[in-house]
């Protein structure tokens, strides 16, 4: 954090609207982004959800210490408000990631294996979110968002090679784990 | 035999579906936000990290090595320091750099002082330290803190500000310090380098 955003931070802490949304103005899109994986692609909820999750940020900005990245903090409260909204609306059951994803263009024409199909999504889906916390985050940051590993390290605030490092035993424990359950994706 | 060959395939054909698409923000976003803050305002809680010029009776002094940053306000004139200032561009502003050595754990003491050829009034002092760095004090409020900000007064004549730090681990780190009033900004940007080795104190 520069010297021009550590004042904006201590302008924010006191409760300085201006300072707070120049602080995060920046995440808006990324997060927005992250909101639509949780709705199912519903913008008006998305904006909602990611609106109440700022909210939450500015008021508890004073607590902020320093002692992680201003955007890695941001990225905890949001991830976990996004996450408690998923659990209170239910939304593992009935919306999620599998539905907002692109539908195949003509299933007749393409082969078997680049098909995937609502139930195959969902099951892959389900055991993705069966996985450590760590590893979970990192996939759907990295597979699921686009997000580059230098996106990732400030979001996380962990070094480019621990992102690497992390994404690749993610991508082992996944393999593990759809090894383990072939029979769902038969 | 399955639809898809290998553990490999599935999650290359799953995640590929997975992904989600990119959408535009809501063009009233940002505005909405705003008025939902404003609204939210009233909720907010300032946590006491605040100080008024009672806050350097809290503040321990280190026994082993002081360094001292001068600068003079208004006239451009009395920049010492182990390096050469910068001059500023106006009469107004004023940065002074410079750099110093100290040990791991041990605290450091560091004086900002200011010769002001007036009193002025309405100062906003603010002292920012790079992680890595922490204050030293008996006062737990200044300890848990990485920056410090307060607002004073600059007397006419000679006003020292004491403050003491240490580093927990080796390397190179930054301590910004900045005063600013109606007409004037004055900032410090104060290079430390901290060793594990025995080096030599002194004085600026």
């Amino acid at each position: 954090m520069d010297f021009n955003e550590k004042l904006l931070l201590e302008k924010a802490r006191k409760g300085d609207i201006d300072a707070f949304e120049k602080l995060v103005k920046n995440h808006y899109q990324r997060l927005f982004h992250f909101a639509l994986g949780i709705t199912g692609g519903n913008d008006a909820t998305a904006s909602d959800i990611l609106q109440e999750a700022l909210i939450k940020a500015y008021l508890n900005i004073a607590r902020f210490e320093g002692k992680s990245s201003f955007t890695s903090w941001l990225w905890r409260i949001l991830k976990n408000e996004f996450f408690n909204y998923m659990r209170n609306n239910d939304l593992s059951e009935t919306t999620s990631f599998e539905d907002i994803s692109e539908p195949a263009a003509d299933v007749l024409s393409m082969p078997d294996e680049s098909f995937f199909d609502h139930e195959l999504k969902r099951n892959l889906m389900n055991l993705i979110d069966r996985m450590p916390e760590i590893h979970r985050e990192i996939i759907i940051m990295a597979e699921l968002m686009g997000m580059s590993l230098n996106e990732i390290s400030l979001y996380l605030d962990i070094p480019e090679g621990s992102v690497k490092s992390r994404l690749s035993r993610a991508r082992e424990k996944l393999t593990e784990l759809v090894n383990k359950n072939m029979e769902l994706f038969a | 035999m399955g639809r898809f060959k290998t553990p490999e395939k599935v999650i290359e054909n799953g995640l590929r579906s997975l992904k989600i698409p990119q959408k535009e923000l809501p063009s009233d976003f940002a505005l909405s936000l705003h008025h939902k803050l404003e609204e939210a305002k009233k909720d907010f809680v300032v946590e006491k990290n605040y100080f008024g010029a009672s806050l350097f009776k809290h503040l321990a002094f280190g026994l082993s090595f002081t360094v001292i940053f001068v600068l003079g306000l208004w006239t451009g004139m009395h920049y010492t320091s182990t390096k050469p200032a910068i001059l500023p561009e106006t009469a107004n502003e004023s940065l002074v750099t410079t750099d110093t050595q100290v040990k791991t754990g041990e605290p450091v003491t560091i004086k900002l002082v200011y010769n002001s050829p007036k009193d002025i009034e309405n100062v906003s002092f603010a002292i920012m330290l790079q992680d890595g760095l922490s204050f030293v004090s008996d006062d737990e409020s200044v300890t848990s803190v990485r920056v410090l900000k307060w607002e004073g007064r600059l007397q006419k004549g000679k006003n020292e500000i004491p403050f003491v730090v240490q580093a927990a681990d080796t390397g190179a780190f930054r301590i910004n310090a900045i005063a600013e009033y109606a007409g004037g900004k004055h900032m410090h940007d104060i290079k430390l380098s901290v060793k594990s080795e025995e080096k030599e104190g002194g004085h600026v």
